[in-house]
């Protein structure tokens, strides 16, 4: 996976210019924020249950190791889509296409940029419970984000910062 | 219903394909014989311990031993690795390891990551009397 930085940066990023730009926009930013909610919770549902188990092991207790195994359908499509359907089921009715589409969009996103990386061939998981076969497409390193984090931070704070200063200038 | 039936379903089936090597990263430690003396890659594991003649790395919840010229291996050390298994001896004799340097500053930026979606959570939802709304919508 790259790293979460950049995963928000993916939708906050491209997201900043869509509030910027459409005429509604400033509606669009709770959105926005869902859908980069959403490029993270493969990650938080699949891998953070795990280290924070494992960070607890010597103090409480040892989890067996099929907890943090079976967590890993989490971060794939199956599992993803049951995360959707759950978090989705919290909102109001009127809210729940929106919440989905955004959720939807951003796991996609996550797993679309997980793909790019190369893992010696160890890749993901997409068709599980059919299938076990791992997909990669190889093109960067598994820690290519790494060095860029700090750029496109810096970038997606500015655009947001540019936002709501445009926004808050138009509403005086 | 239907989502966390399908999503007990899966766990449970992977979990039984991984232990049974039908799945995952480690086949070959569920059916040491078929994969004895075979290549295989062991993807960004982390080094526990550095032994006499190798070094000791945990994935996938697994501790496995490497032979290995282990000089400038180091606990804490990320690799990703290519070697032979031998299930004999329970070791897999090391051919080529690859050092993941940016490993500790990705675990940053997941830490920060984490403390942002906390953050963005806020921006993204608002309570309301019959569940949660997205705000500004």
């Amino acid at each position: 996976m790259p790293d979460l930085v950049t995963h928000l940066s993916s939708v906050l990023l491209p997201g900043a210019a869509l509030v910027a730009l459409l005429p509604e926009g400033h509606r669009l930013r709770g959105t926005v924020a869902l859908c980069a909610l959403g490029t993270v919770l493969p990650d938080l549902t699949s891998r953070l249950p795990g280290l924070v188990l494992e960070v607890i092991a010597p103090v409480l207790f040892r989890a067996p190791a099929w907890v943090g195994t079976s967590l890993g359908v989490f971060h794939m499509p199956v599992g993803m889509l049951c995360v959707g359907i759950w978090l989705t089921a919290l909102f109001v009715p009127e809210h729940r296409r929106r919440a989905a589409a955004a959720l939807a969009t951003g796991m996609t996103l996550h797993l679309a940029l997980d793909l790019l990386q190369d893992h010696h061939g160890f890749g993901y998981v997409l068709f599980w419970p059919f299938s076990g076969h791992m997909v990669e497409l190889g093109c960067v390193g598994s820690e290519a984000s790494v060095p860029w984090a700090p750029l496109w931070a810096l970038l997606t704070l500015l655009a947001w910062a540019g936002v709501l200063w445009r926004q808050g200038s138009t509403a005086r | 219903m239907a989502a966390t039936l399908l999503a007990a379903f899966s766990m449970a089936s992977w979990t039984r394909a991984v232990d049974t090597g039908q799945a995952g990263l480690l086949p070959w430690l569920a059916q040491p014989e078929r994969f004895a003396g075979a290549e295989i890659v062991i993807p960004l594991a982390d080094v526990t311990e550095v032994l006499p003649g190798g070094y000791r790395v945990h994935k996938a919840g697994k501790d496995l031993e490497i032979e290995a010229d282990a000089s400038g291996v180091s606990a804490g050390q990320t690799y990703s690795l290519g070697g032979t298994f031998q299930p004999q001896r329970g070791v897999v004799v090391e051919q080529w390891r690859e050092l993941h340097r940016y490993r500790p500053h990705k675990k940053v930026l997941g830490v920060l990551g984490i403390l942002l979606s906390l953050a963005l959570t806020g921006v993204a939802v608002r309570r309301s009397s019959n569940g949660l709304a997205v705000r500004d919508a």
